[in-house]
Formats: C-alpha cells, structure tokens, sequence
C-alpha cells in the first residue's frame, strides 16, 4: 500500500513539473517552432527567486507574492531571450540557429546562477507543509502542483480558443504564411509566446522550489524530461504533455523502486526512444502531412 | 576573384591566429626543472564549475589559508609558496590538459588536487613522466602505490570509511543491514567495499540502492530499502544535503532506524537545512579524527587556532564550510612542506621515498598523525578518523564521538 | 512479351573524362587547402617550438576538428541532426582503451576493435534516422548522448568506467624531427584529410544523392535513390569518422573515462559545426576555434566564467552570423556565373537533341505502358480516389484534366508509389507494381516531375540536371558553365525543364508530369509541347496532368477527365471537344480557350 501512495503521488508530483515544463516548451513551440534548451535553467532562475526571499518563518501571502513576482521575472527574461533569438531569424523556423542559440542561453544562465549563487544545492523550506497518507508523509506541493498543471491546460485552452492574441498565436502553427497575409503581427505574437512560456516556467520554478533540484547544473535534466514528456505527448500537444508527464513520473518512480536508482535518469528517455520508434509524432501528436 | 582571395585571406588569418596563441604561451623563459630560487609554485586543481565545485571550493579555501600559514612560518625552505589554481570542471579531459599547463608552463613543483579519481587517473601519466608529487583528493582502491607512486591522497579512502561503518554496525549488534549510496564515485567504490565488508562480517544486505546527486526525492528508494526490514541503513553520500533529503524521506515513511554515514553524513549545518535539526537524533557519521570529541572534553586546541584562524581569513565562506575538509586541505600544504624539506628536494620520488619512510614524523596542522606508507598511499587513515553523531556537536565543528 | 528494358534501349554511361575531372569542385578548393594547411602548420607549430602544453592542446583539437568535420559531412550534406556523434567518438575510444588495457590486446588489433565498435554503434545511433527526422532524431540522439556515459558506469565491473582507463601505446616516447611521434603525425594527418574527404563527398555521386534525399525524400525516390539507406550510410561514414578520432584520442590523452564524453561535447562538437557554418568545409575548424580554443585554453585562468564566455561567444556569433561565419563570409565574396537569357531554350534543344535521337521502340507494341484499374484510396474521410481507371500505351501522349481537388495529383503519386493504396492496382508494362517501392518503381522505368519543381539550390545548374552522370551530350563547354552557376538563380520556368531534363537522363520509358505548364511563359510553354511530342515518337508513354488545356488538346493523343476521385471520360481530344457534359464540367473555361 505505502509502495502504491509513494509511486503514485511522488511521481504524480514529480510528473506535474515535467509537464509544467513540457506545456511551456510546447507554448514557445506552437507560436514559434523553437524548442528552448534553456528552459530548464529558466525553472531554476524561478526558484531561485523563492530561494532568496523565503525562510522558515514566511508567510503563506508573501509566499503567493513571491511567486508571482518570479513569474513575471521569468516572464520578462524569456521575453528578451525571445527578442535576441528571434532577431536575426529570416524565417523563424528553417534556420537551426535557434538551436545554438538557445543552448547558448542555457550556458549564459547557468554561468549566472554559478556566479551569484555559487556551485552549491540551494535548499528551499517547505512553507506549504506535508500531509499525511496511508502511514506516508508528502508535501503539498505534489497535489497543488498537479493542480497548476489542470489550471494551465485550462488556461491556454481558453486563451487559444476565445482570445484574439490566443486564436493569432494558434494561427502561426497552423500555416505561418497564411497568418501573415492575414496582418497577423507576427514577431509581437512570436514574443507574446516566449513570455507566456516564461510566466508558466516562472510560476512552477518560484511554486515548486522546495522540491526541486536548484543550481547550476540541474537545469538540463529538467529540459530534457519535460522535451520527453512534450515529445511524447506529441510536441505541441497540451494534452499530451498533460498526460505524459505524470506517466514519466511514475513509471520513474517504478524504475527506482524495482530495479534501483540508477535507472532514474535512463527510464524516461528509454519511455522517449520506444515512443519515437513505434510512433513518431508522439501519442496524441498528428503525422504532419506534406504535400507532394 | 575575389572569392578566392577572400577565402585565402580567411586561412591566413586562422594560421596567424594559431601561431600566434602557440607563440605568446611560449614567450615565458623556459625554465629548467627545480629551480631553487624565487617562490615555490604549486599547482592546485579543483573543480570550480560543475557538479562538484561546491567541495572543489572547501578544498580550495582549505588550501588557500594552509598556503597562508605555511608563508607566514617562512614558507617551504625560505620560499614562499605561490598557488597555481585552475578549474577542472569535473572532466578528466580537461583535468589533463590543465595538468600539462601546470607542469609544462606553469612549473609547479607539486599539486594538490585533482578531486575525482577518474581525473586522478588521467593526470598520473603526465605526472609520473615529470616526477611531479601530489596530494590528490580521491579515495578509490584502484589508486594504489604502484599506480600513483608520487601522490597520497588527503581524503578518509572509501574502503576505510566502509570497514569502520560495518565495525561499527557488528559493535551495536546490527545483523541486516541496508546500503543506500549516491552516483558518485566516492558513492560507488563505497557500495562496493560495503557490500565485501558486509559479507565478511557476516551481516545480511537486504538491499542495496543508489540515487543522484541532486535529487529531492529519495522516497522511492528509501521505500525499497525499507521493505528489507534492515536494523540500520548504511548510507554513503556526497554531502550534507543528501543526507537531509535521505532523512526527510525516512521521515515520511515514518521509518525510524539508525543510519551510518560514510563523510558528507556529518555536514550538519547542511542536513539541517533540509530535514531539521533533529532529523539527525539517529545519525552517526565519519569524520576526521581532530573534529570529534567527547562531551565535557574541549577540542584540541590545533583545531580551534584553525577554526578561528580560517573564519578570520574567509568569514563570508565559513558557515558553510565544510571544516574537516578545509582542515585537512591546510595540512596538505604543511605536510608538502615537511616532506619537501625532509627529503631535501621537490623531486616527486625523492618525497614520496622521504614520506613513506617517515610518516611517524610528520603532523598536520590540525590532524595531528599521518599514516601513508609504502604499501598505503592514503595520508588519513583508519586510526586518524572517528565516527561522530553528527547531531550534537560539543563545540564549533567539533561533535560527539559515538563512542563517548 | 516486351519489357521495360526493350523499351528503354541501350543504357548510357557517365563520360570518364567529366567523372574524373572533378574529384573536388572548383569553389572548394580554397577552402580545402585553406583548412588542411592551418590544420598541419598550426598543429607543427608548438612541436617546433618545443611547447609540451600546447602541443597536446592542438592536437586534441585537431581530433575535435575532425570529428565536427565528419558532422558537418552529416549535417551539411545528408541533412541529419545528431548529437550523438561524441557518443560515437567516446565509444571507439573507450572500446579501445578497455581492449587495450583490461583485456591486454596489443594497440594495433584493440585499436580496430575500437573502429568497429564505434562504427556499430554509430549506426545504431542512426537507426532512428529511418523513422524520424528532424528536432526528434536530434532528441534520440541526445538521448544516447545522456545515456551512453551511465551505462559505462552503471556497468563498472566490466568497464572499470569510475576510476578510468590509463592507456600507453608503444612508441608513444619515440619521436621524431621535433619531437613528433608517430601518433602526432597520424593525428595532423588525419584531421587535414577530413576537410578533404569532405571536399570529395561533396563532388561525388554518393554526395549529390545525400543532398537530394535531404532536400525531398520524395523526389530522391522517383529518381531511384533509398533515402533510408543513404542515411545510413552517412551515418555510417560520420561514425566511421568519429570512431577513428576516438581511437587516436586514447593515446592523446593516455586514458580514457565516461567523463570524457559527457553530452555537452557532442553539442560543443554540433555548435561548432553550426557556428563555422553548416554548407562550408572548413566551417568547422573556425567552430572549435572559437567554442573550444578561446574559452577553455586561451582564456582558461578566468575559470569561473568560462560558461559564460562559451555561451556567450555562441550566442553572440550566430545573432550576428546566423548562416555560420563562413557561410557569411561567402555570401560576400561569391559570385557565381549568372545564367543565360536563353536558358530555357537551350534547356529545351538540348534535351530534343539528346533524347530525340534515341530510338526506343524494339517494334510498336499495343501493349499498355501502364494499367490502372479500380484504384481507390481515402484520407480520413475524404476519398481521394474512388475507382479510378486508366490505360497509357507507348508512344502515346496521355493527358489528364479534371477541376481541383478531383484526385489527379493523387492518381500520379499513387502510380509513382508515394502513397499507398485501399485496393485497386496499376500495372506497369505488365508487371504489377502495386506494392512497389517508389524507388523500386522508379529504377523499372518511371519518371515523373512535381507540382512543385524539385531543384536542389545549394547545388549548381550542371548537378541539378545530371545528378548521375548520365548526361553525355553535354559539351564540355556547357558543363562548366552551368556547374558555375548556383541553382538558386533559375526562374520558374527554368526550373521546370530542368527538372524534366534530370528525369530524361534516366531514359524512363513511362513519365508522369505533374502540370509541367504552371508558371511558364508563352513561348516555355511551345518549347515544352515540342519536348513532350518528341519524346512521345520515340516511344515513351507520357501521363500528363494538366490545367492549361490549350497545352493539352495541341500535344495530346487521348484526354481523360477526372472527378470526384474516378475516371469519368476518357476518348481523343477532338471528340471530347465537342462534347456538351464535358464542357459543363470544365465550366466553360475551355470554350473560351478554343
């Protein structure tokens, strides 16, 4: 029973960042076509804005604020790293300069993150606390989490579906030349999507800092899962990466507790392999069609 | 055309480039080897990047302040010391290049460092070629004598720590007990000399796991291993904040047993941090020798000169230093210091022939006995560590020994 | 009964002279020499200098060199994404120093086993390529990239991965003139010749086929290439590559530990190729230059901001030079020829000219070129093909009109093989072909062109129309001019026949065109009509699908009608001319071109 709660809710918990992650890599993706190697150092940045302000004794309405400060923050940095990438891009997405471009960024913010905060793990106090199941103690954070993931789903369907910059932005994905003739302005919208993606990175860095990995060299790990999850899902699918990444947590967690902890980092990505080889456009993803 | 004059002037312009880098490193004089005037240069490697800066930097302020004490008592031979630092970042690729920079362009007579036994391993060529002795920071059993003939590491060996963890455990009667270690290669070569021990002493592994250095969450593991129904888990990790996050998931589990930790058990500021101050109730750990006493007892006044002394040289670093690490990284400067004048020479056999022959007679700074030899390498051995509880301490880095 | 083979006639051969005139073409030579030249002087530099540091530094970026090369032959020419080729490098290398070391084999023999052991597992890392492409086949091998050095140590026992392998090679401290050992000349050696090895696949067959299955999958097959298997083949010859450098890097450093590969090698090794510039050869040595030389060595006593410098550097180079620097560079400098005004007609002579004199028919047959019966194929649930028939014999002009959206681009990509079919068949010159490959299909007679036309722009005019070296009637004089003028320069029209003379260089004896006419002018147009009619008389079977009728009625000998996915009408021009439904269904656009 307690091997049940523990897979389950830990990896529910731990799957909700990845999904969190892999829905604001698939945000960046649909309005520009450009998968973000940094956005795990941009989950990091999030908490180690909770990092600096929170201790023990904080309260629970600075820990809201403090949250959404840092989503803003991660917000706006996105928006510039959005800037400078875009810049130069002829059509945003045939050119893989994006690709060094983005890892680049991704060395840029680990070096400043080693530079302010040192090499160090930064440990966050839990302020929301732990609850009890089945005989287990697991923080908050793992259903809250859960919840801010539903929350964005909903979120960004509502935003696509009933908003002008929502409904322009699913344009871009679907046919980019076609929104453009249209007037669509299209870099504003393609800036709107990074700074969107910056917020929903920013807010689950800032929520979930206590139980995540913090420092310089944790923000790969967290890109990589969440490109998993996204890929598999079916990139640019929201849904499946709603799904998919409360999967890659428990099967995560299955891999540890049956075959032992080494496995941790191999499970998701041998999960990634399996999926790409059987079904190349991901689970909920469409086979894009290409006119011959 | 101008295509081709243009791609020409390009190639010119990288064999410039090229020539021109080779040639500013060489403008230095070429010094011949052991030159006996002007400052004593000392290379130091350490990660200053990457996984492992966070001890790389211990090690580095250890090392630092051992520099300056080892000056100010006249320096090596009435030379000063100079210090030569470089980043390995924690790749041995890197390590060697950095290696043969020291030693080729730099000069130095001797080096403290590297801290991976991989980067350990690839340095030994270039330092056995130029006869270049050190005090690396590794405590793999593959580095023996034969292996590493002029390098004796400063850190407690892994097999040691495991022998003295299990000792401990066949003294309080455990029978079953479980392994829990990170992916580290300290965590690695200790899964493996626990496991032999284990069996050895006759005690039942009941499980055996591994996580990585970074993870939050330990609870899948922990609840593996909890199914075992061990009397004590045997937990070898790479810092203080692992072992928090082990014991905060032990705590969620409700799962109250001792744990022996191998070094990085006793980080207590660290652990604290994370699971509490009295996560640590039942909690023993190893730990150089100078830094555990018993209650009622003072430390040893070596150890609190360098205690003030270090927080007086890098007060912003020291609530987070990790004090026996930095303590045995000054005596590493000390003991250099002694073996160099004791053999006469900075020539790497002539030090290690001197030190192998005479560690009676060497002292450290704070660890008051040195135990290599010429069948043991490892500076720190088995009579100079404790096993302390890292949740009391008697005084300022200084804990309860278990055995009080 | 009569085969393709009769029909087509005597096969033709690549001129020796042009085949072995260019082994590297004329606009790489500079940088090729530009590139092995820096490499050996910069690499003879330290030895002669006397300077220990810096002669291992240069040598073991003359090994990263080398490997970004054999990456930049992957993703510059065959278009693959991989970061997984330092997976590949540390595989050959650790393969290598395990056999050498625990296992005791002399250097020579553990040194093959490191080359084979990298190359297999290079072309496992490539076996993905076959599914997918793109940012996903760039994840997959990132994978391995992330995964490769934990399984090393995961599995330590056989690999003694946590500590690392020292390695010493025999001759290792006999040297030579300045110092140099057998080892650091195979090293220069080796990292100078990349640039030529790549100059080479670029200007070989092998080179052309990898940039045209790149460019459209599709039309590599209809011309009888395997995209898959030339994939592998890249990969296979990028791993190679790799897996050479990896059993130098042994003795380089003299051991060898997953450390040393970690993932961020791999995209240090992707970066410099980007950064050098994808399409350039020597791209990749500027690449390592700046990501490798300047952050780590030139600049190493800053240490902890050694990250940023890399990102930075990155970062910054390719805000300012997104095509690479080479790439830039060239764009500056290049002038290629500009094309003729008269392209297209001497396009169109010279295809009359080649093609008109070949007699095909062994002795007229009324035999069909192709048999459709009963096709029929849905989409979701759109049908797209509803029961279609048709016949084309030799010889004959067949042309195939209907309105939008009736199915006729599908009918031609179901009989070119491109997409399956729910039932039916089609019957080329009496072999059934419905289950065919494309490229199986193709390599029995087929051609065709696309909607769209498939010229390949980063190759020249010349490698557009003779990708196979079939195109002997070309003067030399012709040759050389068209190989100086880049592709992307050609009008539309242009474009079109040049697509048609690629496919003619393959003698096909059925052709499928797929509204040749769009876009062409007035005059394109006649010059157009006369091609097809002249190869109509010798004997090729052409299926035409059409929209500029007056084009169809003045070349064709029977005319179909499409709708709704089926065959409604087929009979000769002049009959459906004066046919009243037809007419409705055409609405009326064909009386007002009568």
């Amino acid at each position: 029973m307690q091997e049940l709660v523990i897979t389950l809710v830990s990896g529910i918990g731990q799957g909700a960042i990845i999904t969190l992650v892999a829905m604001s890599l698939n945000v960046l993706y649909n309005a520009t076509g450009i998968l973000n190697f940094a956005q795990g150092d941009f989950l990091v940045v999030g908490g180690v804005v909770t990092f600096l302000v929170v201790h023990r004794g904080t309260s629970l309405a600075i820990l809201v604020a403090i949250v959404v400060a840092g989503a803003v923050l991660v917000g706006l940095m996105m928006g510039a790293q959005g800037v400078l990438t875009l810049a130069r891009l002829r059509s945003s997405v045939d050119q893989h300069s994006w690709l060094v471009t983005t890892l680049a960024a991704s060395a840029i913010i680990e070096s400043c993150i080693l530079l302010e905060e040192g090499p160090a793990q930064l440990v966050v106090p839990n302020r929301p606390g732990t609850f009890e199941l089945a005989g287990v103690r697991q923080p908050w954070l793992y259903p809250v989490l859960l919840g801010l993931a539903i929350v964005a789903f909903f979120g960004l369907r509502a935003f696509h579906g009933h908003t002008t910059t929502g409904l322009a932005m699913s344009a871009l994905r679907q046919d980019l030349d076609a929104a453009r003739a249209a007037g669509a302005p299209i870099r504003l919208l393609q800036l709107a999507g990074f700074g969107i993606s910056g917020l929903l990175i920013g807010v689950t860095g800032a929520l979930a800092a206590p139980v995540i990995s913090l420092s310089q060299s944790s923000g790969i790990t967290y890109a990589l899962s969440g490109f998993a999850a996204a890929v598999i899902g079916g990139l640019g699918n929201q849904l499946g990466a709603l799904i998919a990444g409360p999967v890659l947590g428990v099967l995560t967690e299955v891999a540890i507790f049956h075959l032992g902890g080494e496995y941790e980092q191999i499970a998701p990505l041998v999960l990634l392999a399996m999926v790409l080889l059987v079904r190349p456009e991901g689970v909920l993803g469409q086979a894009a069609p290409r006119r011959v | 055309m101008t295509h081709s004059r243009a791609t020409r002037c390009l190639g010119a312009a990288i064999g410039l480039m090229l020539v021109a880098t080779a040639a500013c490193s060489t403008k230095k004089p070429s010094n011949n080897t052991a030159s006996s005037d002007g400052p004593l240069k000392v290379g130091l490697m350490v990660p200053l990047t990457g996984n492992l800066a966070q001890p790389g930097g211990w090690i580095q302020e250890g090392v630092e302040y051992g520099v300056k004490q080892v000056n100010a008592a006249g320096g090596v031979d009435n030379r000063k010391v100079q210090l030569v630092t470089v980043d390995t970042a924690g790749d041995p690729t890197q390590a060697v290049t950095d290696a043969n920079k020291l030693i080729n362009q730099d000069k130095v007579q001797f080096i403290i460092g590297p801290i991976t036994s991989d980067a350990m391993t690839a340095v030994l060529p270039v330092e056995n070629q130029h006869g270049v002795a050190s005090i690396p920071v590794v405590g793999s059993a593959e580095l023996t004598p034969s292996k590493m003939p002029y390098g004796f590491s400063m850190l407690l060996n892994a097999a040691d720590q495991a022998k003295a963890m299990v000792t401990f455990a066949q003294k309080k009667n455990y029978t079953r007990v479980a392994i829990l270690h990170d992916n580290g290669q300290q965590g690695l070569s200790a899964d493996g000399a626990l496991k032999a021990d284990a069996k050895d002493a006759g005690l039942t592994v009941t499980g055996d796991q591994q996580y990585s250095v970074g993870d939050t969450d330990i609870s899948a593991q922990a609840l593996s291993l909890k199914r075992g129904n061990p009397q004590a888990v045997l937990l070898f990790p790479t810092d203080g904040t692992d072992v928090g996050h082990v014991l905060q998931a032990m705590k969620n589990l409700s799962w109250n047993v001792p744990v022996v930790g191998g070094y990085g058990a006793h980080y207590s500021t660290q652990i604290a941090a994370v699971s509490g101050p009295s996560s640590m109730a039942n909690l023993t750990a190893t730990a150089y020798a100078p830094f555990g006493a018993c209650p009622g007892q003072s430390a040893p006044s070596a150890t609190k000169a360098f205690l003030s002394g270090i927080k007086a040289f890098k007060p912003n670093a020291f609530a987070a230093l990790a004090l026996d690490l930095a303590a045995a990284s000054v005596d590493s400067v000390s003991i250099m210091k002694q073996g160099m004048e004791g053999a006469g020479s900075t020539s790497g056999a002539k030090f290690a022939s001197w030190v192998e022959t005479h560690s009676g007679s060497i002292s450290g700074l704070i660890n008051p006995s040195v135990s290599a030899s010429q069948s043991s390498h490892y500076l720190f051995g088995p009579s100079d560590m404790v096993l302390v509880r890292p949740g009391k301490q008697v005084s300022t880095g200084v804990y309860e020994r278990a055995d009080c | 009964m009569p085969n393709l083979q009769t029909l087509r006639g005597a096969p033709r051969t690549a001129g020796p002279a042009w085949r072995a005139a260019v082994r590297i073409r004329r606009e790489h030579r500079i940088e090729v020499t530009t590139g092995s030249v820096a490499v050996v002087i910069g690499s003879l530099v330290p030895f002669a200098l006397g300077d220990a540091y810096w002669q291992q530094v240069v040598l073991l970026m003359d090994l990263y060199v080398a490997v970004a090369v054999f990456l930049n032959i992957l993703r510059g020419e065959a278009g693959q994404i991989s970061f997984g080729i330092g997976a590949v490098f540390g595989a050959g290398a650790y393969a290598e120093g395990m056999a050498a070391t625990v296992y005791g084999v002399p250097y020579w023999l553990s040194a093959i086993i490191g080359i084979v052991a990298g190359f297999l597992f290079g072309i496992v890392t490539a076996l993905p390529a076959l599914r997918v492409q793109g940012y996903y086949l760039g994840f997959i091998t990132l994978a391995v990239a992330v995964v490769f050095p934990a399984m090393l140590i995961n599995y330590n026992g056989f690999t003694h991965a946590v500590s690392g392998i020292s390695v010493t090679v025999p001759g290792q401290y006999t040297t030579t003139v300045w110092g140099l050992n057998w080892l650091a000349i195979t090293v220069i050696v080796v990292a100078a010749l990349s640039f030529v090895v790549h100059a080479r696949v670029r200007a070989s067959r092998f080179g052309r086929q990898l940039k045209t299955a790149a460019a459209s999958p599709e039309a590599a097959a209809s011309l009888g290439m395997r995209p898959g298997l030339l994939r592998l083949a890249a990969f296979g010859l990028a791993g190679l590559g790799a897996a050479v450098c990896g059993v130098l890097y042994v003795p380089t450093t003299g051991f060898v530990s997953p450390g040393a590969f970690p993932f961020t090698l791999s995209i240090l090794l992707y970066f410099s190729v980007i950064v050098g510039g994808a399409g350039s050869i020597v791209g990749p040595l500027l690449g390592i230059c700046l990501l490798y030389l300047v952050p780590n060595v030139v600049l190493s006593g800053l240490a902890e901001y050694r990250l940023l410098i890399y990102g930075g550097t990155a970062f910054v180079v390719m805000l300012i030079f997104p095509d690479g620097i080479i790439g830039f560079l060239r764009s500056l400098f290049t002038s290629g020829r500009s094309l003729d005004d008269d392209l297209g007609s001497q396009l169109a002579d010279a295809m009359l000219e080649a093609r008109a004199t070949e007699v095909r028919r062994a002795g007229l047959t009324s035999e069909p070129a192709l048999v459709i019966s009963q096709v029929r194929r849905s989409f979701g649930r759109v049908r797209a093909l509803e029961g279609a028939d048709l016949a084309v014999r030799p010889g004959e002009v067949h042309g195939l009109v209907g309105a939008n959206g009736s199915g006729k681009t599908t009918l031609l990509n179901a009989v070119s093989g491109l997409i399956r079919l729910d039932g039916g068949s089609i019957v080329i010159a009496g072999r059934d072909v419905t289950h065919m490959s494309p490229t199986r299909r193709a390599n029995a007679g087929l051609g065709r062109t696309f909607q769209a036309p498939r010229v390949f722009e980063d190759m020249s005019l010349h490698e557009n129309l003779d990708l196979d070296g079939r195109a002997t009637e070309l003067s030399t004089s012709q040759r050389d001019r068209w190989d100086e003028s880049s592709a992307q320069l050609l009008t539309h029209g242009q474009r079109r026949l040049t697509e048609l003379y690629r496919v003619l260089t393959r003698s096909p004896a059925l052709l499928l065109l797929d509204e040749p006419a769009a876009g062409l002018s007035a005059q394109e147009r006649d010059e157009l009509g006369g091609v097809l009619r002249n190869l109509a008389s010798t004997g090729v079977a052409i299926l035409l699908v059409e929209h500029d009728l007056a084009l169809v009625w003045s070349i064709a000998d029977t005319v179909s009608v499409m709708e709704l996915g089926s065959v409604v009408r087929t009979d000769s021009p002049s009959a459906l001319a004066s046919d009243q439904s037809i007419d409705a269904l055409l609405g009326g656009g064909f009386n007002a071109q009568r």
